[in-house]
């Protein structure tokens, strides 16, 4: 007995000095990444393969990647409750600035300065202005893309039409539209009620102006030029009827693929789209219709710390990974986004769409929209929606005058400069 | 005298004793029930009443400013649009669902009728389907292009018709869809009901000479009022919080030209795309309050109706 109580007290000292001696291993820090379940399945794909990359390359430094649907509803949410992840998915066009007054996100200022890899000269200026706010920058840009009219080249073939060319009048644009229109089955523009690929370019293209000169209220449609334009647009549904009405369209969300229309203005990123679900789909790229002006903006998205991460050196360090000309090239390579980084845009071989649009970028400017909360995006989409479904009866002066009015008061609460 | 002050002392105690068990557990199992219903009822209806006069992001303090959300919402047109449209489905939706519920309860209830358990559960069906996914596939059939209700209009010589893309027939056509999902459940309450009223007053007023009318109108109709109440204040309290239906119909726009906006789904843009939760539970608060009233009016009429009955 007494033998046995020896062993017992000698193995109870063994268990517990053996893992004592052994090798003392580095705690692993957990990151966690969140992105939108709406991202192209490309770019998912992408960011997996980035997160694989880096989860074997730093074993002390693990990376999770959620993907989540209705990601910009639940991500302030989930910072309220706490939960939010390490590091934010953020379109630097239409969240930064907000995010970082609600202080969502932690400033990056220190980390770039004291950064070999993120120099800010080596980004896209436009989208890399954007992701600053209030003389400090919140997101590192991941990526962008721009605008251009796609025209279904079988269509044009057809009616005898050639194709069109830069600079791309409205006149010509006009004409075009309604010679390959019959009013039943085929149309020849797709008016879109999203104003970013609807209506603004139109007005930008008149040389009238979405926001006044310091940035601080919105005056889309509230001068001549915009009026006009605004009445141009529109008019291809109700006047001309070179664009087919809500009705016509019925729950058709893809008319340009569908072969209703044989033009639509769309993001670069379309093709990458058209390649999957039609690859048959043949058309061209020409820039926006323009009046007075060749006119074009960006649209662009990039990674932001949450200030409340538990790990936000860590969280740097793989935001610097994602913005590093490997990682660049290897996202710019899938042909849906152009990279941030401005020398590794040069190094891709681009597609014939994605080259014809990449041309088109030398025409824009950034258009930081308000933010998405009582967004311009969202005000002017309800009118937008109503108008150009060309059913139901609007007033353009009064119409834009609230809209513009509501944009302003968000805008009020949510400064973008 | 009281009988229990003639019992021995030993008896009262062990009456006592007896109930001291069962009532501790009685009370144990109804602690749960109240937590839940205080956790996620009673205590979010308190604090939307506090943050409803608050501007509150949910991320930063709530700052007090009084009754600012309330004249902003009056003064919103779209909150006007909002309440207009969700009245207007209320309304349709309680006269609709009762009446195609009674309607059809009527027809299961026939004697002669075969196959009652199959026409009670197809009628049932839709209520047990997701309304998401119902949304998604109606709008395919209510589609003014190639949706299978025009192509049927156009067949019989009927012109097509705009059903979700014109402000005219958008909020009526999300009606349809709801009076369809929702009906087989008042199918259900009254077919109970029907069923267990009593067969003598029928015959009686067969010998009177009654037909199926006057059965309907002086016997069946008066005796199933509590359960014409009861199912128009729930297909009441349904319909006021349409969302779902319209949400994914208009993609949350609640189009064309506002006209299928309901008061939840201009809470919900306020509240979650607008981070305005202060904002949003004020309109929660007034739509509580129209509720409650509403609800309040309904039962007094109910308990005239049954005096009058009695």
């Amino acid at each position: 007995m007494k033998r046995i109580q020896i062993l017992l007290v000698v193995a109870l000292i063994v268990v517990l000095l053996v893992p004592a001696c052994g090798t003392t291993k580095a705690p692993v820090v957990q990151l966690r990444v969140g992105i939108d379940s709406s991202m192209s399945p490309p770019m998912i794909d992408v960011l997996t393969k980035a997160v694989a990359t880096w989860n074997a390359a730093n074993p002390s430094i693990q990376v999770t990647m959620e993907v989540t649907p209705d990601y910009w509803d639940k991500i302030p949410s989930a910072f309220a409750a706490g939960t939010a992840p390490d590091i934010i998915y953020d379109t630097v066009t239409e969240t930064t600035s907000t995010f970082a007054q609600l202080g969502m996100y932690l400033p990056l200022d220190t980390y770039i300065k004291n950064s070999n890899v993120i120099k800010p000269s080596d980004f896209f200026q436009p989208v890399w202005s954007t992701a600053s706010w209030n003389g400090h920058t919140w997101v590192i840009p991941y990526n962008w893309s721009d605008l251009g009219v796609v025209y279904n080249t079988d269509m044009f073939d057809k009616a005898s039409l050639s194709y069109p060319k830069d600079p791309f009048t409205w006149d010509e644009f006009l004409a075009d539209a309604k010679a390959l229109t019959n009013g039943t089955t085929q149309f020849g523009f797709y008016d879109d009620s999203w104003p970013e690929t609807g209506i603004f370019p139109f007005i930008r293209s008149n040389g009238g102006a979405i926001f006044s000169a310091n940035k601080a209220t919105v005056i889309a449609g509230m001068d001549a030029a915009g009026q006009e334009a605004i009445n141009f647009y529109v008019g291809l549904v109700r006047t001309d009827k070179v664009a087919p009405t809500a009705t016509q369209l019925g729950q058709n969300t893809n008319p340009f693929v569908t072969g209703l229309v044989a033009m639509q203005v769309v993001r670069s990123w379309a093709p990458s789209t058209y390649a999957q679900t039609a690859p048959n789909l043949k058309y061209g790229v020409v820039g926006i219709p323009e009046k007075t002006t060749q006119t074009n903006y960006f649209e662009g998205a990039g990674f932001g710390i949450n200030s409340k991460s538990k790990n936000p050196d860590a969280a740097w360090k793989f935001i610097e990974f994602l913005g590093s000309e490997p990682q660049q090239k290897a996202m710019g390579d899938q042909q849906v986004y152009y990279p941030a980084r401005q020398a590794t845009i040069n190094e891709i071989q681009w597609s014939a769409p994605m080259k014809a649009f990449l041309n088109e970028a030398q025409y824009g400017s950034d258009l930081q929209l308000v933010s998405q909360f009582e967004t311009l995006t969202s005000n002017w989409m309800y009118w937008m929606g109503n108008a150009v479904g060309g059913v139901n009866p609007i007033n353009i002066q009064t119409d834009i005058a609230t809209v513009d009015d509501k944009c302003n008061q968000a805008l009020a609460k949510y400064p973008v400069h | 005298m009281d009988i229990s002050e003639k019992l021995p002392t030993p008896m009262k105690k062990r009456k006592n004793s007896l109930l001291a068990p069962q009532r501790r557990f009685a009370y144990l199992v109804l602690i749960i029930p109240m937590a839940v219903l205080f956790t996620f009822v009673i205590l979010p209806t308190i604090l939307a009443g506090v943050y409803s006069f608050t501007d509150y992001n949910m991320i930063t303090a709530p700052v007090f400013i009084g009754l600012k959300n309330f004249t902003e919402m009056f003064a919103d047109p779209i909150f006007i649009h909002a309440l207009r449209n969700t009245s207007i489905y209320m309304v349709v939706c309680v006269i609709l669902q009762v009446g195609v519920g009674l309607g059809l309860a009527m027809v299961v209830t026939r004697e002669w009728l075969k196959g009652k358990t199959f026409f009670r559960t197809t009628y049932f069906l839709p209520v047990v389907l997701s309304m998401v996914a119902v949304s998604i596939v109606l709008e395919w059939v209510f589609d003014s292009r190639v949706g299978l209700i025009n192509l049927i209009l156009n067949y019989v010589g009927i012109p097509a018709q705009p059903w979700l893309t014109s402000e005219k027939t958008a909020l009526f056509t999300i009606i349809l869809i709801s009076v369809w999902k929702y009906s087989g459940y008042n199918v259900i309450i009254f077919t109970a009901a029907i069923q267990n009223l009593p067969k003598e007053y029928y015959e009686a007023a067969a010998v009177d000479g009654s037909n199926g009318f006057t059965e309907f109108w002086y016997i069946t109709l008066p005796l199933i009022q509590p359960a014409i109440l009861f199912t128009s204040i729930t297909s009441a309290i349904g319909s006021f919080q349409a969302f779902d239906a319209v949400y994914v119909i208009t993609n949350a726009v609640g189009g064309p030209n506002f006209s299928t906006m309901t008061l939840l789904l201009y809470l919900y843009k306020h509240a979650f795309d607008g981070m305005r939760f202060g904002y949003g539970s004020a309109v929660s608060i007034v739509m509580f309050v129209i509720l409650m009233v509403l609800t309040m009016v309904q039962l007094r009429i109910g308990r005239a109706n049954e005096t009058m009955n009695a």
